[in-house]
């Protein structure tokens, strides 16, 4: 069983997720803001995160820079899945090492393999084709 | 000072199910099915008698309210088709008060009409009037049945078009209608936060915290649909991104009406099985 944490502040966005990513008996966590999705990856197991950009008490960012700078929980996946879509944003999360950024809405087949491509450690398979406008998925695993 | 008692059948009476306005093409203003109800609130101790007096003598019930507490205390126990704020005599506090109705109202998901009274259109400029919260303004001082012909015009409600489609809804809930019904329910739950979280920021003048609660508001939106609420929060976030809050009054209306509509189509969809599907 993998226990995925889902860290978004909407909570119709989290429960339509958990929905995608919640087959093969695996463990749904939720965290509605930066404080609760830092004290959940430090105090239970946690195979990957989906991670908003916005929430209250801080950014993604935030929770970017907590786990990376932790040895145990730096090698958990992050996803992140941001409403703002601007360059700056996703660049910014996976130079702090964020494994994908995904622009809102997201396809959730899309995001259902994607997840499990990196909890399975494949590189997941991201396709992004010329002018699509609402799935612009990059890539920084390794 | 003539201060009316506060009707206590008020508080018993129930509220209305619509406002008195005339969707676009069915029917004029002045073709209105039932008397109108009326709040006025009076911003010094001087109450505007004739337009009270031309809208009961028309058949209209009247309330006056004196303070901007007691008129909250009827909009929060009863319906109005209209609330009249008398602007000539005191201006700033009449924007003040429609600022304080308006966002209290916003809070609570209600969304009276708010005119103001004017002696002319040039006692304040228009463009303030609709940033205080104002839907617009009309003048004192016409005869009865102009005047009264001038209000009920002035409350013609905005056409919203449906914006879901049952079947993409199911089909996003994955075709299960149990879980419809809960993204619903959770939606109608987030979405009363998040309009406490817009007011409360507006009325602090909490750009930071205003740009928060739009852009959340907007993506949670975007789950079930591409609805014209989506470009107005998004207004409302970049407004605030900008450090422009005062302004955003004028924007709770039409948002608060796009929601409404939004969330009727949600229910709907959920009590009809989705198109019917199960």
């Amino acid at each position: 069983m993998k226990h995925i944490l889902i860290a978004d502040d909407d909570r119709v966005t989290a429960a339509l997720y958990a929905r995608a990513l919640q087959s093969k008996g695996n463990a749904i966590h939720f965290a509605y803001d930066v404080m609760q999705a830092i004290m959940t990856v430090t105090r239970s197991r946690v195979d990957a995160v989906i991670l908003d950009m916005h929430m209250p008490g801080g950014t993604g960012l935030d929770v970017i820079h907590r786990m990376k700078a932790s040895n145990r929980l730096g090698p958990i996946p992050i996803i992140v899945i941001s409403g703002t879509s601007d360059d700056v944003t996703a660049a910014k999360a996976l130079e702090m090492g964020a494994d994908v950024f995904f622009s809102k809405p997201v396809d959730m087949h899309m995001l259902h393999d994607v997840v499990y491509r990196i909890l399975a450690g494949e590189q997941p398979v991201l396709p992004s084709p010329p002018g699509a406008q609402t799935l612009d998925p990059c890539y920084h695993g390794a | 000072m003539t201060t009316l008692a506060i009707p206590q059948v008020i508080l018993t009476q129930p509220r209305a199910e619509e406002p008195q306005c005339a969707p676009p093409g069915q029917r004029t203003a002045t073709e209105s099915c039932r008397p109108l109800r009326v709040l006025m609130v009076e911003t010094t101790n001087f109450a505007s008698l004739s337009p009270e007096l031309a809208l009961r003598k028309t058949g209209n019930a009247v309330w006056v309210a004196y303070q901007v507490e007691e008129a909250l205390d009827f909009l929060r126990e009863a319906a109005f088709d209209v609330v009249l704020i008398d602007i000539a005599p005191a201006p700033l506090v009449a924007m003040n008060v429609a600022s304080a109705l308006r966002l209290n109202e916003f809070r609570w998901a209600q969304s009276t009409p708010i005119l103001g009274l004017v002696t002319t259109p040039w006692d304040i400029g228009a463009e303030e009037i609709m940033e205080a919260g104002f839907d617009g303004f009309v003048s004192g001082r016409l005869k009865t049945e102009t005047f009264v012909q001038e209000v009920k015009a002035a409350l013609v409600c905005a056409e919203i078009e449906p914006v879901t489609d049952a079947a993409a809804l199911l089909q996003k809930a994955g075709g299960d209608l149990a879980f419809l019904r809960e993204l619903v329910q959770i939606f109608e739950e987030q979405m009363q936060a998040d309009r406490v979280a817009i007011a409360d920021a507006i009325r602090e003048g909490n750009c930071a915290a205003l740009r928060f609660a739009a852009h959340k508001l907007k993506g949670m939106v975007a789950n079930f649909t591409e609805s014209p609420v989506i470009g107005l929060l998004q207004e409302m976030e970049d407004a605030a991104a900008n450090g422009e809050c005062s302004g955003m009054l004028r924007l709770l209306r039409p948002i608060h009406d796009r929601l409404l509509s939004l969330s009727r189509e949600l229910r709907q969809a959920v009590r009809d099985g989705a198109g019917g599907r199960s």
